[in-house]
């Protein structure tokens, strides 16, 4: 329900955000890693026993799927799609967003 | 948010609506307790989303979610539900039922506070921004999407009901099953796949091997106990390959389903006798116990007459920052999913990545923001994965990451993988993938 105190909240974690690379535009997080929601999850909170993204910590393993160049996964294959920057933002993103949401709210 | 769905009755959508007119109207339909928020609501600027889909429904949730609340958004499907095309095949062979393909609405309804009008829309008038209702009456918004799926194009002699096509979900799924059920074991099943582009490029591969391997255990040939002449699956593609994950398919066509699929390409269908369930085409005449023409596709009809898609093209062109419809004067409609002419594969997972680029942009438009900064478009993917069933119990799986192109200003594939082998840890996969796109979709 409380929708915009919710985005307020989310709004001052991103920028927050401890790694000091975040894009200058959140919004711009928001895109790339809402690219990943279709398989982990609506804010990276996933269903069922698909690794969950929100709160994590995401880009060394990501990194390692881009350069390690396994592709014996469905996942490795994806992350080789992506640029080492584009990585960053999407990691960036998951990392700062609480694990759960609150309220078990669907807004933000 | 709103806490149920509305529908105007067609006295009430029986008029011209202005967006206040039309603000009263949605508040009348769907009870006072609602009012104040749409009273609220009123100075929200509007979306209306047409096709409660994959692609309808993520970019209806996503504008709600994105935005906090501060924008209107009304979804108009002519179903109260969707069924999903994703793992619809697996109702072929009964392992799943239609009950579990079916994707209701109230998550986007009541947690997101999504409107939602069960109608139809005959009609985009894309410079006024409204769309005209088959129950009546015009609705205004500052944006549209359309995300309305595919449309067939007509092939002489072809009656859908006799001759399933099941490429989109739902009696046409049941009657195929039922069909497939009735067959002989030692029938014959005769499919045609159209030209690409088409719905779910792997799609028709994985419907082959699936009722290949239904027809296998069925009449002992899969299992070594066979009696007499194998079933055949007869795949009739009118492309010169495999169209998706060809070394698997071709492995399985040609490895484990050998003497049950025959695979012919370059076969046009040219016409369809429906009654004796003979598919006619360039390379010859076919017959079967089932017939499964997954015929030759295009965008939407009232796509084509609302202008949004050219002559003598069959699908809408759009600019991918926002997919945007770049028809003159047309821009403020954003066509997503299967009905869009990119470069991209259509799929319900596709339909989902692209509805948060379009919803990314209609907020960046409401905002007065340009979709095209460096930042945007150096983070600009779309993606689509996908599990495919290959016997009744293992899978494979394919997947593709697309990236924006500035010098072609289009999405191009820069990872394309596909399973090295199906397997049975892959066909577990394949449920949590799909119950994730339906969450991710509709909850």
């Amino acid at each position: 329900m409380n929708r915009k105190l919710f985005c307020g909240i989310n709004a001052a974690l991103l920028v927050m955000a401890p790694m000091g690379e975040a894009a200058a535009d959140p919004s711009i997080e928001r895109l790339i890693a809402s690219q990943c929601a279709q398989c982990h999850g609506t804010d990276g909170r996933s269903v069922g026993d698909i690794q969950k993204l929100a709160g994590e910590e995401t880009y060394e393993k990501l990194m390692e799927m881009l350069f390690e160049l396994r592709a014996e996964n469905i996942m490795e294959h994806q992350a080789q799609g992506y640029t080492p920057e584009q990585l960053r933002n999407i990691a960036n993103y998951y990392q700062n967003l609480p694990e759960r949401a609150r309220n078990g709210g669907g807004g933000q | 948010m709103n806490g149920k769905s509305a529908r105007p009755s067609n006295a009430e959508a029986d008029r011209g609506l202005s967006r206040r007119g039309f603000i009263g109207h949605v508040a009348g339909a769907i009870g006072l307790a609602a009012a104040p928020n749409v009273l609220r609501a009123a100075a929200n600027p509007r979306v209306i989303v047409i096709g409660a889909g994959f692609g309808g429904a993520t970019v209806a949730k996503y504008l709600r979610h994105w935005s906090g609340g501060a924008v209107d958004v009304v979804l108009i499907d002519r179903s109260s539900r969707h069924i999903s095309c994703v793992m619809s095949n697996l109702v072929l062979n009964q392992r799943l039922q239609m009950s579990d393909l079916a994707l209701g609405f109230t998550d986007l309804v009541q947690r997101y506070g999504v409107t939602f009008i069960q109608d139809s829309v005959d009609e985009i008038d894309g410079p006024g921004i409204r769309v005209k209702l088959r129950g009546g009456g015009w609705l205004s918004a500052d944006r549209i999407v359309a995300a309305t799926g595919i449309n067939f194009r007509n092939v002489p002699g072809w009656d859908k009901s006799a001759v399933p096509h099941a490429w989109i979900a739902g009696g046409q799924t049941r009657l195929l099953r039922d069909q497939i059920a009735a067959m002989p074991d030692n029938g014959r099943f005769v499919m045609t796949i159209p030209k690409s582009p088409y719905r779910c490029p792997p799609g028709p591969y994985e419907r082959a091997c699936t009722v290949a391997d239904i027809l296998g255990r069925r009449s002992g040939i899969i299992g070594g106990n066979a009696i007499g002449a194998p079933p055949k699956v007869i795949v009739l593609d009118e492309n010169d390959h495999i169209q998706a994950e060809e070394a698997t398919f071709r492995r399985a066509f040609e490895g484990m389903y050998r003497n049950i699929i025959e695979y012919y390409p370059n076969a046009k269908l040219q016409a369809v006798d429906s009654v004796h369930r003979v598919a006619q085409t360039s390379i010859g005449d076919f017959d079967g116990d089932v017939l499964n023409v997954i015929g030759p596709q295009q965008a939407s009809w009232f796509l084509k007459t609302s202008g949004l898609v050219p002559t003598s093209q069959r699908w809408a062109p759009v600019d991918v920052l926002g997919y945007e419809s770049t028809v003159s004067g047309c821009d403020a409609v954003h066509i997503i999913g299967d009905s869009q002419g990119s470069s991209q594969p259509k799929s319900g997972h596709m339909a989902n990545s692209q509805a948060k680029v379009c919803a990314d942009a209609i907020l960046r438009r409401f905002a007065g923001q340009p979709l095209n900064t460096a930042e945007r478009l150096a983070n600009l993917t779309t993606n689509s994965a996908c599990f495919s069933p290959i016997t009744y119990d293992q899978a494979s799986y394919l997947t593709a990451v697309y990236a924006y192109n500035p010098a072609t200003r289009a999405m191009q594939a820069t990872k394309v993988g596909e399973a090295e082998r199906w397997s049975r840890e892959q066909y577990r996969q394949m449920f949590t993938w799909a119950d994730n796109l339906w969450a991710d979709s509709f909850n």
